[in-house]
C-alpha cells in the first residue's frame, strides 16, 4: 500500500484520513436524521454502552476481513477496531459541534447519548470504506484463498459479511420513525409479500445481478447455496434487524408478537439487503 | 527519519517473526493507537459512570418565568421563561402552556413545545404577550411524554 520510504507518521495519517473519509462518507446521512439526536437523548447508558459493544465486535468482524490496515493478528485487529471506533467518535462530535446538536453545556447523559449513537455507523464506515474502495481486496483474496475448500470457514465470512452489511442497514434505519408507522399499516398477507420481496431482491443482488463472482460461485459451504444461503442470510438479517429495533427501543418485548414480528420484517428488508450487498461488494 | 530508526529497532528486537506477516507498529501507531484509546475510554467511561450516577427519578418540570427581564418592543411585551427537568428521566414532547389574566379582557393564552429535556437540563424560551406580565396573573400548566 505505502511505500516503505513515505514517514511513517505521513501514513498514519493517511490511513486516520482514509478512515474519516469513509466514516463521513458512509455515516452522514445519520448525522443529519434527527431520531437519531432525539435516541441519543433518551436511551440509557446500558443500551449506550451495548451500542459501543455491538460497534467493536461489527468492527473487530470487518477489521478481521477487511481493514484498513494490512496487519492481521487478533491483536492487531482489535486494535484496528479501536481506532475505527475512536475515528466514529471524533467524527460524531465535530459534526454534532458543528451542526449545534450538541454543546459544552449540554448535560452529560444528552451529550454521551448523541455522540454514542453515531458512533456505530461512522466507524462501521471507517472501516467499510476501505473495502470498498479496493484497499481491502487483496485482504480479501488473502482470506479467501486461506479459506480454500473449508466449507465451514467460507460459511463462517459469509455470516461476518451478512451481520456487518445488515448491522450497517439496520442500524441506520432502526431509529426512524417510518418503521413502527409502516409496521402498524401491514396486513398478514403484506407481510408475507415482504418476506418474498426480500427473499427475491437478496437472492437477486447476490446471485443474478452479475455483481459478483458467487453466479458461478465454486465455495460449497451450507451457507453458498443459492437458496439456503439467500433464506439463511434472510434469518440473519431479521435477527439483526430485531436486535437494533431492541437497541433503539423501538419494540418492546412486552408488545404483541405481530407488532414485533412486523417491525421485524419491514426492517429485515434493507438489513437483508445490506447483509446481501456486504456479500457481494466484501 | 527517527521513525525509521524506530521500526528498524523494533524490528530487529522480533527478529521477523510470524514469518514476516506481523509487522512491528511504528511510533506513529503506537501514538495514534493510543489517542484512539484514550478516546474509546473516555467514551466507555463516560457511558459507565452514568449508568451508576443516573438516578431514576420521573421527570420533574418546573417553569420559572423571569419576570425581572420582561421587556416591551412596540405594543408587546417580551417575557423569557426557564424550564427546567429536576429529575433523571428524559421528558420528551414538553408542553408548556401560559395564561395571563390582567382582569381586562380575556386572558391571555400561550404555548410552546421543548422537544426533549434531560435530567437536570434548562431550556429557555422567550413569548410574546399584547399585556405586561408584570402587571397580570401568569399561570401554566405543563405536560410531558416519557419515552
Amino acid at each position: 500500500m505505502s511505500k516503505p520510504q513515505a514517514g511513517s507518521w505521513q501514513k498514519e495519517l493517511d490511513d486516520i484520513a482514509h478512515g474519516m473519509s469513509g466514516a463521513f462518507l458512509f455515516g452522514v446521512p445519520l448525522l443529519f436524521t434527527m431520531e437519531m439526536w432525539w435516541i441519543g437523548n433518551y436511551t440509557e447508558p446500558l443500551r449506550l454502552l451495548i451500542i459501543v459493544a455491538v460497534a467493536f465486535g461489527a468492527n473487530l468482524m470487518l477489521a478481521a476481513f477487511a481493514g484498513f490496515k494490512e496487519e492481521r493478528s487478533f491483536f492487531a485487529n482489535v486494535l484496528q477496531a479501536v481506532e475505527a471506533l475512536a475515528i466514529g467518535v471524533v467524527a460524531s462530535t465535530v459534526v454534532l459541534l458543528v451542526l449545534n446538536q450538541i454543546g459544552i453545556g449540554d448535560p452529560m447523559h444528552s451529550l454521551l447519548g448523541r455522540i454514542t449513537v453515531q458512533v456505530l455507523p461512522l466507524s462501521l464506515g471507517a472501516s467499510a470504506a476501505n473495502v470498498l474502495l479496493s484497499r481491502g481486496s487483496d485482504k480479501m483474496d488473502e482470506a479467501e484463498s486461506e479459506i480454500g475448500g473449508n466449507p465451514w470457514k467460507a460459511t463462517l465470512l459469509d455470516l461476518a459479511r451478512t451481520i456487518g452489511g445488515a448491522l450497517f442497514i439496520g442500524f441506520s434505519i432502526a431509529p426512524t420513525e417510518e418503521v413502527p408507522m409502516l409496521a402498524a399499516q401491514l396486513s398478514p398477507g403484506q407481510e408475507l409479500a415482504l418476506i418474498g420481496l426480500s427473499l427475491a431482491i437478496t437472492y437477486m443482488i447476490v446471485f443474478v445481478s452479475g455483481f459478483s463472482p458467487r453466479e458461478q460461485d465454486q465455495s460449497h459451504g451450507p451457507f453458498q447455496r443459492p437458496i439456503s444461503e439467500t433464506t439463511s442470510s434472510y434469518i440473519v438479517a431479521l435477527l439483526v434487524a430485531f436486535g437494533a429495533l431492541l437497541i433503539f427501543s423501538q419494540v418492546d418485548l412486552s408488545e404483541p408478537l405481530p407488532s414485533i414480528v412486523a417491525k421485524t420484517l419491514v426492517l429485515g428488508l434493507p438489513a437483508a439487503i445490506g447483509g446481501a450487498a456486504a456479500r457481494v461488494l466484501i | 527519519m527517527s521513525d525509521d530508526r524506530d521500526r528498524d529497532k523494533t524490528q530487529a528486537k522480533e527478529g521477523g517473526q510470524d514469518n514476516g506477516e506481523k509487522k512491528e507498529r511504528t511510533t506513529a501507531e503506537w501514538v495514534s493507537l493510543l489517542v484512539s484509546l484514550a478516546i474509546v475510554l473516555a467514551l466507555v467511561g463516560g457511558l459507565i459512570y452514568q449508568v451508576f450516577a443516573r438516578g431514576s427519578r420521573p421527570p420533574i418540570i418546573e417553569v420559572k418565568p423571569l419576570m425581572e427581564e420582561v421587556r416591551q418592543e412596540g405594543d408587546s411585551y417580551y417575557l423569557s421563561l426557564d424550564i427546567t427537568n429536576n429529575g433523571d428521566r428524559t421528558a420528551e414532547n414538553v408542553e408548556v402552556m401560559l395564561s395571563l389574566d390582567t382582569g381586562q379582557g380575556d386572558p391571555e393564552t400561550m404555548q410552546f413545545q421543548v422537544q426533549f429535556l434531560d435530567g437536570g437540563e434548562t431550556e429557555n424560551q422567550t413569548v410574546i404577550f399584547q399585556n405586561n406580565p408584570a402587571e397580570g396573573e401568569l399561570t401554566h400548566t405543563a405536560s410531558f411524554h416519557v419515552p
